[in-house]
C-alpha cells in the first residue's frame, strides 16, 4: 500500500515552484520624470493643412513606416503597390495611424511611464498599453489582431524595451499602413537620451511579408509649445460641411474606401543579362530638362524608386516583348526600343495619370 | 517654393498624394501649382478631422466667388498655435491653396497670412 501511494506521488505533477517575476520595472522612477510633456516625431510637425511638414524634409526622413525602403519579400511589394494605389487614386480616408506607423507620424505623442505601466498616447487617440510588470507577452491563444497590438515592455535601465505582436494591417482602420502580416513581430527600444528628446528602434520581423528583419530609428522632440493634447471626436466621419454657393464641392467625393485591386498581365522572367539592357535614365521627351524616368534593377525586376535619391523600390513586371508595367503606379507601361545591339535605347508607354509618353536613354 | 510632402514626389513623373494625417487622401487637390487668393473669410469651421475657411473672394470684374478652403484637423491648427478665435468672420486674409482638379472654387491650404502679410498663430 505504501509503495502504491508513493508512486502515486511520484505521477502527480509537482506544483510550479513560484518563480519571481522578472523585474521590469524601472529601477528609479523619477529618473523617467523627464519623458513627460508632448512629443512630436522629429521633423514632422505638420503646417496648418496637415500634410506638409513646418520646416524642410530631408530626402527619406518621412513617414518610414509606410514601407518604400522596407526589404519586402513579393508578398510584401504587392501590399506596398496596393498603398501607392489607394493613395494616387482614390479620395479613400483612414480612422486613424494605427501601430507601428503612429510611431513616426505627424500625430503629437505622450508617453505615461508608471513603474508597472506605460501608456503611449497619439492625439489620433491610438493607445498602447505596456505593461513592465515583469508578465510575459500574451499567449498567442490569447491574442487577436488589433490596430495596435498587444505589447509587454521591461525597463532595461533608462531604455523601455517593448515586444510587440498581433498588430495586423487592417486596411479599413487605416489604408496606408504597412502591409504587415499578422505574424509581425516588433522590438522597440526607446530611451531618453537628452532633455528634449527620446530615440526608439523599432525593428520588425515578420517572414510573410520581409526577407529579412526591417530596422527603423526614429526619434521624438518635444513638442515646441504644446502642454496638452487635444482630442476630437469625429475622425471617421465623412465631414463634408462644406458649402458652396449651396453646392458641395469636395463634399461630392466618393471616401467609400481604396479603389478596387485590378488584375494585370502575368509576369514574364527576365535573365538578369537581359535586365540590364533596359536599366538606365531616360531624358522624358518634350519635359524640361532633368525630368527624367530612372530605372533601376531590383532583384530580377525593372525598378523606379519612389523617393528621390533613393534605390527603385517600384517594380516593373515584364510582358515579354519589351513590354513592362506598373502595379504601383498602373497604368503606367513602357514599350522599349532596342538598338542593333539589343539595348534598350527609347521607350514609349503610359503615364501614371494614363497620357501618352516617350523617354531617351540618356 | 513648394516644401516638400511627407511623402515626395515619385519617380520624376508619379506625383503622389501625401496622407500626412490619418483621414483622406488628397488626391483631389492638384499639389503641382499653387493658386493665391485674398478674400474675406465668411466662415471659419473648427472642425474634426479637416477644418475648413469659406473664402468670399472678389473678382476684377466685382463677381463673387466662395471658396472652400480645407485644411488639416483642430490638433494641426493647435500644434501651430491657433485657436478656434485665430480666424472669425469678417477677417482679411490671402491664401495660397492647392487647387481641386476638378475646378471648382476650393482647395488645400498651402500658406496664409493677413492682409500685409503677417503669420497667424504661433511657432514658439
Amino acid at each position: 500500500m505504501r509503495r502504491a501511494v508513493l508512486a502515486l506521488a511520484l505521477l502527480t505533477p509537482l506544483p510550479a515552484l513560484a518563480q519571481p517575476a522578472r523585474s521590469c520595472e524601472p529601477a528609479d522612477l523619477t529618473a523617467l520624470a523627464g519623458w513627460h510633456g508632448v512629443w512630436i516625431a522629429e521633423r514632422l510637425q505638420a503646417d496648418l493643412n496637415g500634410r506638409e511638414p513646418v520646416g524642410e524634409l530631408p530626402h527619406g526622413a518621412a513617414l518610414q513606416f509606410l514601407g518604400f525602403a522596407a526589404p519586402w519579400n513579393d508578398r510584401g511589394l504587392a501590399g506596398l503597390e496596393s498603398f501607392v494605389r489607394a493613395v494616387r487614386g482614390s479620395a479613400a480616408q483612414s480612422n486613424g495611424w494605427s501601430f507601428p506607423i503612429m510611431m513616426q507620424s505627424p500625430a503629437p505623442l505622450r508617453f505615461f511611464v508608471t513603474a508597472r505601466e506605460t501608456v503611449i498616447l497619439s492625439q489620433y487617440r491610438d493607445i498602447r498599453y505596456i505593461p513592465t510588470d515583469g508578465r510575459p507577452m500574451v499567449p498567442e491563444e490569447e491574442r487577436w489582431p488589433t490596430p495596435w497590438g498587444t505589447s509587454v515592455g521591461c525597463w532595461e535601465g533608462d531604455t523601455l524595451v517593448v515586444q510587440t505582436a498581433s498588430a495586423g494591417f487592417d486596411a479599413e482602420y487605416n489604408f496606408i499602413a504597412p502591409h504587415l502580416s499578422d505574424e509581425a513581430r516588433f522590438v522597440e527600444r526607446l530611451r531618453l537620451v537628452s532633455p528634449d528628446r527620446i530615440e526608439n528602434e523599432i525593428t520588425v520581423t515578420d517572414p510573410a511579408t520581409l526577407t529579412e528583419p526591417w530596422v527603423v530609428k526614429v526619434a521624438y522632440e518635444r513638442h515646441p509649445f504644446l502642454d496638452r493634447l487635444v482630442h476630437d471626436g469625429g475622425h471617421s466621419a465623412a465631414n463634408r460641411v462644406v458649402e458652396v454657393n449651396g453646392q458641395g464641392t469636395i463634399a461630392a467625393l466618393d471616401e467609400s474606401g481604396p479603389p478596387p485591386e485590378p488584375t494585370f498581365p502575368a509576369e514574364v522572367a527576365l535573365s538578369a543579362a537581359d535586365l540590364q539592357t533596359y536599366v538606365g535614365t531616360y531624358a522624358i521627351d518634350g519635359a524640361p530638362p532633368g525630368t527624367v524616368l530612372t530605372l533601376t534593377n531590383l532583384g530580377n525586376r525593372l525598378a523606379t524608386p519612389a523617393l528621390p535619391g533613393r534605390p527603385g523600390t517600384l517594380p516593373f513586371y515584364f510582358e515579354g516583348d519589351g513590354v513592362f508595367h506598373s502595379r504601383a503606379l498602373a497604368p503606367m507601361r513602357l514599350q522599349f526600343e532596342l538598338d542593333a545591339q539589343g539595348r534598350a535605347v527609347r521607350f514609349t508607354g503610359t503615364t501614371p495619370e494614363g497620357a501618352p509618353f516617350s523617354g531617351t536613354r540618356q | 517654393m513648394l516644401r516638400k510632402r511627407f511623402l515626395a514626389a515619385c519617380a520624376a513623373i508619379a506625383a503622389l498624394a501625401a496622407p500626412a494625417q490619418a483621414h483622406h487622401s488628397r488626391a483631389m487637390f492638384d499639389t503641382a501649382r499653387t493658386q493665391v487668393l485674398t478674400g474675406e473669410v465668411r466662415r471659419f469651421l473648427w472642425n474634426n478631422p479637416h477644418c475648413y475657411i469659406l473664402l468670399r473672394v472678389t473678382d476684377a470684374q466685382g463677381q463673387q466667388r466662395e471658396y472652400s478652403i480645407e485644411m488639416g484637423a483642430p490638433m494641426h491648427l493647435q500644434g501651430r498655435g491657433w485657436t478656434p478665435r485665430t480666424l472669425k468672420a469678417g477677417d482679411q486674409v490671402r491664401v495660397a491653396i492647392y487647387p481641386l482638379r476638378n475646378g471648382d472654387a476650393g482647395g488645400e491650404l498651402a500658406s496664409i497670412t493677413t492682409m500685409d502679410g503677417q503669420p497667424l498663430g504661433r511657432t514658439r
